[in-house]
């Protein structure tokens, strides 16, 4: 065994495949830090030119482009709290506050050391497991998946947030988004608003930026302060804390490596919920969870370590059976079969030699993207103390080309604003806002995975061992939550201060009530659908329905109390309301900056569209001289020339004028 | 004589000038095939090879870029296609087409198929096969007949591979419980693997690259048959890419002793017709100029000659597959687009009825 290990390094090394490795890696962070662009485009644009290479080339190429995407999408995630990749949503939730208070470099020697040694250990994992895992991908078949599901939902949801209600109300909201476009069974399109856009369901990208980086966005732009609170002076701990950071929870660095690992060996689930089921450990698994969302560090070491390692299990399934664990694999699969490589046995007999040449591959791919980061962290992280008026228009760039490579559809767009509402809303109103996303990524995959099991089961898959089992660990994992909440207000009775989490009650009162119309029209509006395809939306919005009724309810009696202890007026008075009205109009101005910029998309195509955006954006809102003004433009257009029509080719949109 | 002679010259003109016109409106541009469905795919696959070696076979080079618009089962592209694309002869589109959704509408198409200028159209066969350890056992493809408790796992329950499974199932009058609903061909793969069904259907591409050595050489499985379309003069005989595979046709003739019959065949026929003798279409937007359709008609023509080309495809495809081009495939498409009405009535009903469970 270690002979062959041994073997597989040689040929890794070897001339040229060392080179296509290196090649691989550069490209690899690139496509993880643009946001838009990820470790799927990438294989997908590199694969034609693997072609005429040789097997450990080729392979060496692809993995070392896909190993490091998972690695510099923090850098985003961190610094203007856009996930590069979808991998890195929950690096976001604690990332982005590191950086606001000053912290960007440890949480970039966080991320980077986490990153790599996940993908070191899931490199390793795979190396060692490929021949032990067949009965456990085989056991987790559709009613395994459904269960799964259900206790990620309940982890996110009872865990984040002031209340379960919220918690499981919004998770139950994003399940209900995941429903719109053709059913699952027939096609028959659920709350469609009869657009093509929404037939094929609502993309993941454009609902994710909306939900958390526009609402960031907002904020820069209305508050007018760089990124970071704190000025540079006062910021202690560096690149070399974040490191020590890493060391210091090794033990849940490893959980989640293990975590990212298993995620990846189960078929069907991806990269895209492992920083999640990292993220929702760390928080259940944290004895001090007060800090989370406002910058612990331990928010950024599960997900980071997670997201890499996922991809060391990806690969056993697509090694060992031909079974590629997501989209990405599903590619590299195919890169397989061109250069005559048949996933299968023949991979741990005949050509284990390939097949550890594959985990070498990784675990340099690993290593060196983290070096290399740390040593551009210093330079990246100068990005948040930079005043507000400059990052805005380049994060807004970033964030409406990444919308756009969802479909390069004006839908992406529209998306993309109307979602950014609604996390803006949620924000204010103390919603949270990561099980929304979790719900709405989850959906499709538990309904398909429940319609699959009834159908083929009947209702026997309940009576399944490994779904009685997951079952029981939900009933405990609510059952705790549930105490904690109530212990909580026990303890903490009165109205919550002013911090992240906490929201204005009458908002969230205002929101409950929304939610409740919401889910109620979902309802009803399933009632005329047949039996399979109203289903799952039926029981969800019976779900939420009894949920946000319940948040409402507390929603009035918050409200209340609040009135008493302010007196009669509810309305805040004197300079704060001043302030409070300031910052609504402003909003809604910059909103109305957003709607014109998509209007005149339309009209003039976004090669005109978003440079004058960051034009007019730079003179009005930042009072720059048109000198800074025209070279920011210039330089918005030469990216949006070289990277998306001479890499991407992209499709723009067919404006009026120049169609 | 003069004027023959002036006749001539003209013609001559005329044709020196119409081969440089040809090379003179290609050379330079960029050319764009637009793929229906997300990168990574098995048809973006396809088509990122067709764009690599079209180049040369256009007059003029032109510079061959790859696009995707996927999403809504390939209906956002196509309707791209039909309503957006402009009709310059600089787009052509290579897609997998929803041959359902064509003969019987769809709310998400907007296009007809019959309105894009036609190029090209790929066949390929449908193999079906079978879990050896169904109960009693399945040692050859007879003993499906006698199976209990048998599960025939496929794709929605409105695509083809569904549809043409049902059919095949009713027809033989073997008893089953469809579960439809998985998400791709591999998913359904995975699940004959997990073993929580036992029966499903793929494309060639899936069944030589993917089945075959993970689950037949390995004594899991059997394949049962193959159903290909009917030749030019209304017969079906093996697919040359399957040789050694009897068609559905043979298996339902060794056990009914007749010849299949009646609206359900004819509902087997009106799916596996176009869809097997075209299963990915190359089309130009509605409109386009004659003279381009016919070049890239040309170049499709020239590639499936090209034996570089033809190895790259086949190590994607893993055969090597047969063009449809000209009035073959007009004739095709036209045959989905007008199907019978009361066939059409007949098909809508039985859908409905799988897709409740009901058939």
């Amino acid at each position: 065994m270690l002979e062959v290990a041994f073997e597989g390094l040689m040929i890794a090394l070897q001339w040229p495949a060392i080179g296509y490795l290196l090649l691989g890696i550069m490209l690899g962070l690139y496509f993880g830090a643009v946001p838009g662009l990820s470790g799927l485009s990438g294989m997908a644009i590199l694969l034609p030119f693997t072609f005429g290479m040789d097997p450990v080339s080729a392979l060496a190429f692809l993995l070392g482009m896909y190993a490091v995407t998972t690695t510099s999408d923090s850098i985003t995630a961190i610094l203007i709290g856009v996930p590069g990749t979808a991998a890195a949503q929950a690096t976001v939730l604690d990332g982005y506050p590191m950086a606001k208070n000053g912290e960007a470099s440890r949480a970039f020697g966080a991320a980077f050391t986490c990153s790599a040694i996940g993908g070191v250990l899931g490199a390793l994992v795979m190396g060692l497991s490929i021949p032990l895992v067949q009965p456990i991908v085989l056991a987790f078949a559709k009613p395994e998946f459904f269960m799964l599901g259900l206790l990620g939902l309940t982890m996110v949801g009872s865990l984040s947030g002031r209340s379960i209600l919220t918690g499981l109300g919004a998770a139950a909201l994003g399940l209900l988004i995941s429903m719109v476009g053709y059913a699952e069974s027939v096609a028959i399109p659920r709350y469609w608003m009869g657009t093509t856009y929404l037939l094929d369901g609502l993309p993941l990208v454009p609902f994710v930026l909306g939900i958390f980086a526009l609402p960031e966005l907002v904020n820069l732009a209305v508050r007018e302060r760089p990124i970071s609170d704190v000025p540079r002076e006062q910021v202690s701990g560096g690149l070399v804390t974040g490191i020590k950071d890493a060391f210091r929870h090794w033990w849940l660095l490893l959980r989640s490596a293990v975590i990212g690992i298993y995620i990846g060996l189960l078929p069907g689930l991806g990269s895209t919920i492992a920083d999640w089921a990292a993220y929702g450990h760390a928080v259940q698994s944290a004895k001090d969870k007060s800090r989370f969302g406002k910058g612990d560090v331990r928010g950024v070491i599960a997900p980071e370590a997670a997201n890499n390692s996922v991809k060391g299990g990806e690969l056993v399934p697509t090694v060992a059976f031909g079974i590629p664990g997501s989209a990405p694999m599903a590619i590299l699969l195919g890169a397989f079969l061109i250069q005559g490589i048949t996933p299968g046995p023949e991979m741990l007999t005949t050509k284990l030699d390939i097949t550890f040449s594959m985990v070498w591959a990784l675990v340099i791919a690993n290593v060196m993207a983290g070096l290399l980061l740390m040593v551009w962290a210093n330079q990246l992280q100068k990005i948040i103390f930079i005043p507000a008026h400059l990052v805005v228009p380049a994060i807004a760039l970033f964030m409406f080309m990444g919308a756009w490579t969802a479909s390069s559809n004006i839908g992406d767009w529209i998306s993309l604003l109307v979602f950014g509402l609604i996390g803006v809303f949620m924000k204010q109103a103390g919603w949270p806002r990561p099980p929304l996303i979790l719900g709405y990524i989850l959906g499709r995959i538990m309904e398909n995975s429940l319609h699959l099991s009834i159908r083929s089961y009947g209702w026997e898959w309940l009576g399944r061992p490994i779904v009685l089992i997951l079952g029981a660990v939900i009933a405990i994992t609510v059952f705790f939550a549930v105490r904690s909440h109530l212990r909580q207000r026990r303890e903490a009775p009165g109205p919550v201060t002013s911090d992240a989490d906490a929201g204005d009650p009458r908002l969230s009162l205002l929101f409950s009530g929304l939610v409740l119309l919401v889910f109620a029209a979902a309802v009803i509006a399933a009632m005329q659908w047949p039996p399979t395809v109203r289903l799952f939306p039926v029981v969800i919005g019976g779900a939420g329905l009894a949920l946000s009724a319940g948040a409402f309810l507390r929603d009035v009696g918050a409200v209340r109390a609040m009135n008493r202890m302010l007196g009669v007026s509810v309305l805040p008075t004197g300079a704060a309301a001043a302030d409070l009205r300031r910052e609504l109009t402003r909003t809604a101005n910059f909103f109305g900056w957003l709607s014109a910029l998509i209007v005149v998309t339309v009209v003039a195509g976004q090669h005109i569209a978003l440079p004058l955006f960051m034009g007019l954006y730079l003179m009005v809102w930042g009072g720059y001289s048109w000198r800074i003004a025209a070279l920011y433009m210039a330089a918005g257009l030469a990216f949006m020339v070289g990277m998306f029509d001479h890499v991407m080719h992209t499709i723009w949109y067919p404006s009026l004028i120049f169609g | 004589m003069k004027v023959v002679s002036w006749a001539l010259a003209a013609a001559a003109i005329a044709l020196g000038l119409a081969q440089p016109a040809a090379a003179q409106f290609y050379e330079g541009k960029t050319v764009t095939v637009l793929v229906n469905y997300p990168p990574g795919g098995p048809t973006d696959i396809e088509g990122r090879i067709v764009a690599r070696h079209l180049p040369k076979h256009v007059p003029g080079e032109p510079t061959v870029i790859v696009k995707n618009q996927g999403g809504g089962g390939g209906m956002i592209g196509t309707n791209y296609l039909g309503e957006v694309a402009k009709p310059d002869g600089l787009t052509v589109g290579f897609f997998t087409w929803n041959v359902l959704a064509g003969a019987l509408g769809d709310p998400g198409l907007r296009v007809k198929y019959t309105d894009f200028g036609f190029v090209a159209g790929v066949a390929n066969p449908v193999v079906f096969y079978i879990r050896k350890d169904t109960p009693p056992g399945v040692n050859k493809p007879a003993d499906i007949m006698k199976t209990s408790g048998l599960k025939a796992l496929s794709l929605d329950a409105q695509n083809t591979n569904t549809i043409q499974q049902t059919l095949a199932l009713d027809l033989l009058g073997i008893k089953y419980n469809a579960v439809p609903g998985y998400k791709g061909l591999k998913g359904v793969e995975t699940a004959i693997l997990q073993g929580e069904g036992q029966m499903a259907n793929s494309s060639l591409p899936g069944w030589r690259a993917s089945i075959q050595p993970t689950m037949e050489k390995r004594g899991l499985v059997i394949p049962l048959w193959h159903l290909t379309a009917a030749g030019p003069d209304g017969t079906i005989k093996r697919s040359p890419s399957v040789p050694e595979l009897q068609t559905f046709e043979e298996f339902y003739e060794q056990v009914h002793g007749k010849k299949p019959s009646g609206m359900k065949y004819e509902g087997l026929r009106m799916i596996v017709d176009p869809f097997t003798s075209m299963f990915r279409t190359a089309f130009m937007p509605p409109k386009s100029p004659k003279e381009s359709v016919g070049i890239m008609r040309a170049a499709f023509t020239g590639l499936w000659k090209d034996e570089a080309f033809l190895k790259d495809y086949e190590k994607a495809v893993k055969n090597r597959p047969n063009l449809v081009v000209g009035e073959e495939g007009e004739k095709i498409i036209a045959g989905v687009v007008n199907v019978k009405p009361e066939l059409a009535a007949f098909m809508r009903k039985y859908m409905a009825d799988v897709a409740a469970g009901k058939n």
